[in-house]
């Protein structure tokens, strides 16, 4: 894959994530995390995943 | 009855003191302040990590503490399917580019994420959303 093809395909998915976000059809992205936070070993999850992405891009980066 | 009988007995207000605009406006300038000095910590570090890591649980805490006790959920989700079929296609083009070298013809989500918040402005600003973030999700 070269560069160019890696971003098309993140550019696909995120179109595909607003069409299934604004088409009607489907529930929304938040309605369907509102769903999985009902049940508390999914909340804890998302929770976990949350933290886990802030010390991701914010605790392990070189950025300077 | 009286007039002075009806004093004080208009709509309770059951605001938060931090639902105040004053409030707002000195925890906006606290928390981009913090953020500012936060993502600067030394990359790897462990004050890094523990600046992260104690802000987060921070902001979950006060968005649990928040949280409405009841809120209208739909019992039925339509479509969660298409949701799921995304997820896991994201992950798996992820996962494909993580494992193929060099990062730049390969980029991940982490590595396009640090080239745009190659600022710090733009690192502090990013890192507030998140606890921001952290806020919403422990309230849902």
């Amino acid at each position: 894959m070269s560069r160019a093809v890696t971003l098309a395909g993140y550019a696909i998915l995120a179109a595909a994530a607003f069409a299934l976000q604004v088409s009607g059809r489907v529930a929304r992205f938040g309605e369907v995390v509102d769903a999985l936070a009902r049940h508390w070993p999914f909340r804890l999850l998302l929770l976990a995943g949350w933290l886990w992405l802030g010390w991701h891009l914010f605790a392990r980066v070189a950025w300077r | 009855m009286d007039e002075d009988d009806s004093i004080g007995e208009g709509p309770v207000s059951h605001r938060s003191p931090l639902a105040t605009v004053p409030a707002r406006v000195v925890l906006a300038a606290a928390t981009g302040a913090y953020a500012w000095w936060a993502v600067s910590r030394p990359a790897f570090s462990a004050s890094a990590a523990a600046a992260v890591l104690a802000a987060g649980v921070l902001a979950v805490a006060a968005g649990a503490a928040t949280r409405p006790s009841r809120r209208p959920v739909r019992d039925r989700v339509d479509g969660w399917g298409a949701w799921a079929v995304l997820a896991v296609t994201a992950a798996g083009w992820q996962l494909a580019a993580y494992v193929q070298h060099p990062r730049h013809d390969h980029p991940t989500l982490s590595s396009l994420a640090n080239a745009l918040l190659d600022s710090h402005p733009a690192r502090a600003v990013a890192f507030a959303v998140w606890l921001a973030g952290a806020v919403h999700l422990a309230r849902r």
